[in-house]
């Protein structure tokens, strides 16, 4: 607290003139208190508390392997292709690079099904009277594979400037703009169509996405010319448009659970 | 989990509230025994907030209960409002600050009494009172603001 605040604590205090509690410790030693304390924490019934790092530590043992694969794999193969006697071979840096911004759209789309796995399988009901609401598991496994993909694509962006020779803006665009514009539509088609199918749409997304790269990476070396200009606002645009969708997705979540607690 | 930290500031804020010294401590109780009974929270390691909500649930409805009542002290007859000081006795300093606190309305007096006696986090005081951390932010500097002006206003 600052000098001025203190002061001001000060006077309140002295014009409240609270006295100082009598009973807290005879409260504290009760059979009243130490009965409900009991019952609430040490009783066979009581829900054991956890903490934040446990929920999260919990969660992460739900989304499947191959996620965590997928994006583990994502970055070895990176790794290899940029070996120097794979480069030496004759790949040119365009042609890989279009060649892997067309795959990571999938990386957006695996961590989005895992977001949307209780809709999928009509669990959403069922979730909403577990002991997590189904809002705070969505937002843990969310959190946790967008965390792995984030760390993927960060770590791999100073490498391929320094494997490929790409400048940082022109290599953050390829990795992080169908990355961003994936989640971006396959959180509005989740949001429009709850269902079993809605995979689909979002998968077809991805594809058109992954598509759109390699068709952009095969129209000639003005486009990098062009993108090493508009790929950081783009990928500012596109982050905060995917922020947007996903505030709207997890308050959809929202209502949904109170929609479904006001008719029971 | 240690519950006990948080007796004297909610035992403070009943007293505020209430200006009963057994009535608060009752009241500070009565929502350490709620909190445990209260099947909705679950513990991430702040019960803070839902302690505070559960004891102005309590104040308020004491507060209906009793305020027609002659053997207790009487309060006023809206229980949502958060008395101001009374300025008997105050020192002549202190004087101007709890006329200037008269001056505010009842939610921006609970605002700043949680802040700068209980000191609670703005983010706090923001779910207790169902408001946005912006809008407590700006409630407490508009407070503040007035506050001064009255007090500077007075010492002329």
């Amino acid at each position: 607290m600052k000098k001025n605040d203190l002061h001001l604590q000060e006077e309140l205090l002295r014009i409240y003139r609270i006295p100082p509690s009598r009973e807290k410790t005879a409260f504290f030693r009760s059979r009243r208190w130490r009965s409900a304390y009991e019952k609430a924490f040490l009783s066979p019934e009581a829900a054991p508390g956890i903490s934040f790092p446990e929920f999260l530590r919990i969660q992460a043992g739900y989304i499947r392997l191959r996620n965590w694969f997928f994006s583990l794999g994502l970055f070895l193969a990176v790794l290899l292709f940029s070996a120097e006697n794979i480069r030496a071979a004759g790949i040119d840096s365009r042609q890989f690079l279009g060649a892997l911004s067309a795959c990571i759209p999938y990386l957006a789309l695996t961590t989005i099904a895992e977001g949307s796995r209780s809709a999928r399988f009509g669990m959403d009901e069922l979730e909403m009277h577990t002991r997590f609401s189904i809002h705070s598991v969505i937002c843990a496994r969310l959190f946790l594979a967008g965390a792995l993909n984030l760390i993927v694509l960060t770590a791999l962006i100073p490498f391929l400037c320094t494997a490929w020779g790409t400048g940082p803006a022109v290599t953050s665009g390829i990795l992080l703009a169908p990355y961003l514009l994936t989640c971006t539509l396959d959180l509005m088609i989740l949001r429009r169509s709850r269902n079993r199918n809605s995979i689909t749409l979002c998968a077809a997304a991805g594809t058109g996405v992954s598509a759109g790269c390699l068709v952009l990476s095969a129209a000639g070396p003005a486009v990098y010319g062009v993108l090493s200009h508009a790929a950081l606002p783009a990928v500012f645009l596109l982050g905060a448009a995917a922020a947007l969708e996903l505030r709207k997705y997890l308050r959809q979540s929202e209502e949904s659970i109170w929609n479904y607690t006001s008719t029971v | 989990m240690d519950l006990e930290q948080y007796y004297d500031d909610i035992y403070r804020y009943c007293y505020l509230r209430l200006n009963d010294r057994h009535a608060a401590e009752d009241m500070a109780q009565e929502t350490f025994l709620r909190f445990l009974e209260a099947s909705e929270y679950r513990d991430m390691g702040k019960p803070l907030a839902f302690l505070y909500t559960i004891a102005r649930n309590l104040c308020i409805d004491y507060m209906r209960r009793y305020s027609n009542r002659p053997d207790r002290v009487s309060y006023a007859e809206d229980p949502e409002i958060f008395p101001a000081p009374s300025c008997e006795g105050a020192l002549t300093d202190s004087l101007a600050l709890a006329q200037a606190l008269r001056q505010l309305d009842d939610a921006d007096r609970e605002i700043v009494c949680l802040r700068y006696i209980n000191e609670v986090p703005v983010s706090d005081i923001g779910k207790i009172m169902n408001l946005s951390r912006f809008a407590v932010r700006r409630r407490l500097n508009r407070s503040l603001k007035l506050l001064s002006g009255y007090i500077k206003k007075e010492d002329f």
